[in-house]
């Protein structure tokens, strides 16, 4: 199986599915001749055409509810937000147009839609650039989320969310993009609203998505050195999220530690707390720890930056504290 | 026709609107869209417009009067036209309180009057909360919950404790007004009827130290070894949710490890904890398990079956000593007293039941809900119409005759039984007699009954045919004179008319208070009964 | 001079005009009754602003609006009856009684909905009729908004895309002075809506709103314009509305004079008068009409009064489009007709895109000038 990069990855699944479906179009900020603000479009403006791959002012509001209006009669529009944190301008559209227009309409239209882009911190941007917004999107129903880790996920998750009838947010991560992994070449489709346990254990499970979960296999990794065997579960949508796997692993292994770039308070690993506890109390040993990012805006000194994220280190504690090993 | 012009709804808040001003006077032609009166609601002042087209002939509500949303206000009609009489009468008043205001005459806004400010209880003293009685067998409560906390204001009425009698939870309620200065009986204890449970501060006083004999005593003493609570107020506590481990602290044990230790009959109190405060976690559970720790005698919930479950070899386990209800502790005491109290004697009766499970399946082919001992509840309330004699109840030295039949309907509890009452059953349908047995049997399973849900009554029906029991013979529950205890109904060998045939035959058996009914009324009223039974029809009428 | 209008076009733009004021009158008593509930703004006296474009376009133009859309749909000719029931909330509505006043949708009538928030239909609009370049057909997008709307992001946002791309969309500015209780005035610097289309190099003009015909004439050419490719118009119909901003709106931030001056200017008896004028219809004529339009409205009352609320499984649908499902027909759903004119868009294999937003020599001779090489 060919390595490629996230970028890479995603760059194919885009020019697979515009290859397939003519409705298929990309929008954004320097996705055409410039190829991309982080490269996922390279030359994808030679192979479609300027109609197809479409270089937006810098409207976020303006271009998100007009690529909205065309899904509302049989495009499918993929939005490129450069960065998450610009998407908060094009908020309205996406959660009082998209979200809304089958509900709004009584099942009369529908809106095929992805709005994709890096979330997450992206290294030494400070507050405004480095925030992990998906627990905002997670929160509407008439969405869906998802936040593939890897490559291979990226690019069959961007697959089926092209695919998708419903308006899907898709969060990526600057880090992420030069990340390499291997990829299946061609129809490769990753079903939206499964988890995936990227690697098997035994005596606890972490729970994780996007770029959080290499941490977590960092940390897996040491602390299978010191006897422990964790589970990792790869989320990976993060509406609808998949309580069936979930449950499955926590029933396994009867420990839990969420990992969550994002702040803790209406996190998402809040909810996925709230799942365990009402539907599986009687299988925990101990109760879920949480590693998050701090309750505080990021800032731009390298070391406050650092202490500011989750990483391996604090997880591998988080760990040893629901094993009751601490200082062990 | 006159048409009514009625009180819009301008808002979604608006209730009511009050009319301003009237713009156009009797008489006045008004066309569709016109505005006729200025309104004011609780937003703004806006017009009230008329939908059609006509002449003003009467208005109803005049200026600064109120009116409800939907109340007409006026009326409009052709030239000359009367509004029928009675019409504007009938001003609808959806409800008392949002009439329009041309019901009544014009009145000045009167203030609302206002209860009497509640004195000031006992002077701004201490004020006891006492155990209330919440019902006649009610000797003590135990207090589940507080509602309030100390330092917290308490006005009359307001619920301050949830308490756990022998029939059900109830609600404490505060008789006064103050300030919540002292708990006396914590959660989870109990105290006698009577005995203060907290003390309420009045408006001016301060909180004084409680007497040292009202305080409750430091260290909980197993109730199974403390006496009845004596009247004096002290406080027993008798039971905790959580059980406890030696030394009386709470004992801490993950989710899963009481789980496990529920499924495989383990006593947990008797496992070390190894995680954070001494937590039970599931490595302690199975380490246990490994060397075989007791299980406690409770254990016959778990399945029998699991492997692992019998303790090893060598190990006898120990009995557990559970100490009383307070549901458990009024049975024992009501039976004791009951049995030698009241001299019983028994009558059987065989009753062929064909013709009311029959009944019953007719029923079920209308998707009515009707159980045998639904009908049998009837029969026995009908029979029980019929020989009064035997609805009696023995009181001092009075007998008492009641002229309402009420049926008690013996439901089992884990903890005991109860009886909730069917009042006027003798009055009532089927269908209306199965939804409320239900419905009872439901809320007293909950502990959810009310006092005068299980208070009184004619006559018990005690029913453990689904035990697959043919005959027994039950304790009467005074007040009460009687109680009909019914056995299974199942197919027997009878003769009929010479011949063997195969029945579905029912054992019933009435025991009576011999000190008001004697042998022949309960005889009589045993053969109403299996009438009633074998021919239901006559249920009918 | 001969009218330039027959008969029965004239006739047609009356009844809808008569057919809105008549149902919005109703709308606002069945309010007052309590049968209608939430936000209901009216559109009486805006009429001429919903049936002048509307006569002037093909059925398959899109159209969509504000809050303040009752009329359009009426207009397009949405069944009176689910629009009142959709008003009432009850399952014969247009959205189930899911959207209410605000949103009503109807996709077979091409009226792609009310929405709610200011100005955010502006950019859909715009989506729209990309989506008409994208597919090379002469469709053209009419978007509704308010005077007030036009000092939104999105306004301005939109403009610019749509002319820079040249997107066939006519934006119609119902300017009735008020966004809500404020005076246009107060808030705009520039009042003028139709003078900002200028900053865009788009064109913009006003428009008599409270004239039928030339509503008609304006959107006609604005349309044609539009279809030759020439990009985005903006009109702004000076109108007024007669009643509050919704049916809670005492109004007190305007006086009972000038409410009563607009009113001289009703667009319905204008367009009769006219009529009469000419000669091409006699007065029983417009009362045939008015009797007829006025039995429709009673029983679309009556149709929505009847109605059931929608059922309690509807809570759990329209909110994702589960793998499969179809769009909801509304009239084949409630009044089982055969619905023949719902949308259909091509194949993502059948489409062949043969527009080219930025041409390709346009770039690379833009690229020479300035010494680049790609």
């Amino acid at each position: 199986m060919p390595e490629l990069m996230y970028r890479e990855a995603l760059n194919q699944a885009l020019a697979e599915e515009m290859e397939r479906d003519a409705n298929v179009f990309l929008i954004g900020e320097e996705v055409g001749r410039y190829n991309g603000a982080f490269k996922v479009s390279q030359g994808l403006l030679d192979r479609f055409g300027s109609a197809r791959i479409i270089d937006a002012p810098i409207s976020e509001l303006g271009f998100a509810g007009m690529s909205v209006g065309a899904a509302m009669v049989g495009l499918r529009p993929v939005v490129e937000m450069m960065t998450w944190n610009f998407a908060i301008l094009a908020m309205d559209q996406i959660v009082n147009n998209a979200a809304k227009l089958r509900h709004m309409s009584g099942g009369q239209l529908r809106c095929p839609i992805v709005f994709r882009g890096p979330g997450g911190a992206g290294g030494r941007l400070s507050s405004q650039h480095s925030q992990a917004l998906e627990a905002n999107y997670a929160h509407f129903p008439g969405l869906k989320v998802i936040a593939p880790a890897t490559p291979a996920d990226a690019k069959g998750m961007l697959k089926a969310a092209i695919r998708d009838e419903n308006p899907v947010i898709m969060f990526e991560g600057e880090r992420l993009y030069a990340l390499k992994g291997e990829v299946p070449e061609g129809e490769h489709v990753v079903p939206i609203g499964k988890a995936d346990v990227k690697r098997e254990g035994t005596d606890v499970t972490i729970i994780t998505w996007s770029r959080m979960y290499y941490f977590c296999m960092e940390a897996a990794e040491q602390l299978a050195q010191e006897g422990i065997s964790a589970e990792v579960l790869d989320l990976r949508t993060l509406r609808p999220l998949d309580e069936e796997a979930i449950l499955a692993s926590v029933r396994k292994t009867n420990r839990v530690v969420i990992v969550e770039e994002g702040w803790a308070l209406a996190g998402v690993g809040a909810s996925v707390v709230d799942i365990i506890q009402s539907k599986a109390f009687d299988d925990l040993d101990a109760p879920v720890e949480r590693v998050t990012g701090l309750d505080v805006n990021m800032s731009y000194a390298a070391n406050l930056e650092n202490a500011t994220q989750p990483d391996a280190p604090k997880i591998i504690a988080a760990v040893k504290k629901v094993l009751y090993r601490e200082g062990a | 026709m006159a048409i009514p012009i009625q009180m819009p709804s301008l808002s979604p808040t608006m209730k009511e609107g009050k009319i301003v001003k009237w713009l156009k006077k009797v008489g006045d032609k008004v066309s569709s869209g016109e505005a006729v009166a200025e309104v004011e609601t609780d937003k703004s002042n806006l017009e009230i417009e008329a939908y059609d087209d006509g002449y003003l002939l009467q208005i109803v509500v005049g200026e600064d009067q109120m009116a409800a949303v939907g109340a007409p206000i006026a009326f409009l009609g052709a030239k000359g036209e009367k509004v029928e009489a009675g019409k504007a009468a009938a001003a609808p008043a959806p409800k008392p309180a949002e009439a329009p205001a041309a019901a009544k005459p014009p009145a000045p806004p009167a203030p609302a009057p206002t209860p009497p400010a509640a004195p000031a209880a006992g002077g701004g003293g201490r004020i006891a909360v006492a155990m209330p009685s919440l019902s006649p067998t009610m000797k003590e409560g135990k207090i589940v919950k507080w509602l309030k906390k100390v330092g917290d204001k308490v006005s009359s009425g307001d619920a301050i404790a949830e308490l756990e009698t022998d029939k059900s939870n109830l609600e404490i309620e505060a008789y006064d007004d103050g300030t919540l200065s002292e708990i006396v009986v914590g959660e989870n204890q109990t105290a006698a009827v009577g005995a203060p449970i907290a003390y309420l501060t009045g408006k001016a006083g301060k909180a004084a130290p409680a007497p040292a004999a009202a305080q409750a005593p430091a260290a909980p003493a197993p109730a199974a070894k403390a006496p009845a609570a004596p009247a004096g107020g002290q406080v027993v506590p008798l039971r905790r949710e959580e059980p406890a481990v030696a030394g009386g602290r709470r004992l801490r044990a993950s989710p899963l490890a009481k789980k496990i230790a529920r499924e495989r009959g383990l006593d947990i109190t008797q496992v070390h904890g190894s995680g954070p405060s001494g937590r039970v976690v599931k490595r302690d559970i199975e380490e246990a398990l490994a060397r075989g720790v007791a299980a406690p005698a409770a254990a016959k919930k778990a399945p029998a079956a699991v492997p692992g479950a019998r303790p090893a070899p060598g190990v006898r386990p120990e009995p557990q000593v559970v100490p009383l209800t307070s549901m458990r502790k009024v049975i024992a005491q009501r039976m004791t007293e009951v049995k030698p109290g009241v001299p019983h004697f028994y009558l059987t009766i065989e009753v062929e039941m064909d013709a009311a499970v029959k009944v019953r399946e007719e029923a079920k082919a209308m998707d009515l809900k009707v159980s045998v001992n639904d009908l049998i509840v009837k029969a026995v309330a009908m029979a029980v119409r019929r020989y009064p004699k035997i609805n009696v109840s023995l009181q001092g030295d009075q007998v008492v005759q009641y002229n309402t039949v009420d049926v008690g309907i013996a439901v089992a509890l884990e903890e005991g039984l109860i009886t909730p009452i069917l009042r006027d059953a003798d009055q009532k349908g089927m269908q209306a007699i199965s939804t409320e047995v239900r419905e009872l049997a439901e809320r007293a399973r909950k502990r959810a009954l009310k006092p005068d849900e299980y208070t009184g009554g004619s006559i018990t029906v005690s029913n453990l045919g689904m035990y697959g029991i043919d005959q027994f013979v039950a304790v009467i529950n005074p007040p009460q004179a009687s109680i009909l205890a019914v056995g299974a109904v199942a197919d027997k060998a009878v003769v009929v008319n010479g011949q063997l045939a195969v029945r579905k035959m029912m054992t019933a058996t009435l025991s009576c208070d011999h000190r008001v009914i004697d042998g022949a009324i309960g005889a009589e009223f045993l053969r109403e009964l299996r009438g009633l039974l074998e021919h239901p029809t006559r249920l009918l009428f | 001079m001969a009218s330039p209008y027959s008969k029965e076009q004239l006739l047609t733009m009356y009844r809808k005009m008569y057919l809105i004021r008549r149902f919005e009158e109703r709308a606002g008593q069945q309010y007052t009754l309590g049968k209608i509930a939430g936000f209901c703004h009216l559109y009486i006296g805006q009429e001429a602003v919903a049936v002048g474009p509307n006569e002037a376009l093909r059925p398959d133009d899109y159209m969509l609006s504000a809050y303040r859309d009752h009329g359009q749909p009426l207009a397009r000719g949405s069944d009176a009856g689910m629009v009142m029931a959709e008003l009432f909330g009850r399952g014969t509505g247009y959205s189930k009684g899911k959207g209410g006043s605000m949103h009503i949708f109807d996709i077979e009538h091409h009226f792609y909905g009310g929405y709610g928030i200011v100005g955010g239909q502006i950019p859909l609009a715009a989506g729209m009729a990309f989506a008409s370049r994208y597919r090379n057909e002469d469709r053209v997008t009419v978007c509704y908004f308010g005077d007030a709307a036009a000092n939104q992001g999105s306004f301005h946002e939109t403009f610019n895309m749509a002319s820079k791309w040249k997107l066939p969309v006519i934006y119609i500015c119902e300017n009735n002075r008020y966004g809500m209780g404020t005076a246009i005035s107060r808030t705009s610097a520039v009042p003028e809506i139709h003078k900002r289309a200028a900053a865009y190099g788009m064109r913009g003009e006003p428009v008599d709103g409270m004239d039928c015909l030339k509503m008609y004439e304006a959107v006609k050419d604005a349309a044609a314009y539009c279809r030759a490719g020439k990009g985005p118009v903006l009109l702004e119909a000076n109108t007024y509305r007669f009643r509050g901003h919704s049916m809670a709106d005492p109004a007190t931030y305007r006086s009972k004079q000038e409410v009563e001056e607009e009113r001289k200017n009703d667009p319905i008896p204008k367009l009769r008068d006219y009529t009469l004028k000419q000669g091409l219809a006699q007065d029983a004529e417009f009362e045939a009409i008015e009797e007829e339009v006025k039995a429709v409205v009673d029983a679309a009352v009556k149709f929505a009064d009847e109605s059931p609320e929608p059922g309690l499984d509807e809570l759990w649908r329209d909110t994702i489009v589960a793998e499969g499902e179809e769009d909801v027909r509304p009239r084949e759903r409630v009044l089982g007709v055969k619905v023949t004119h719902w949308p259909k868009y091509p194949s993502g294999q059948e489409l062949k895109v043969t527009w080219d937003l930025e041409p390709r020599e346009q770039a690379e001779q833009a690229d020479k000038k300035a010494g680049l090489s790609r």
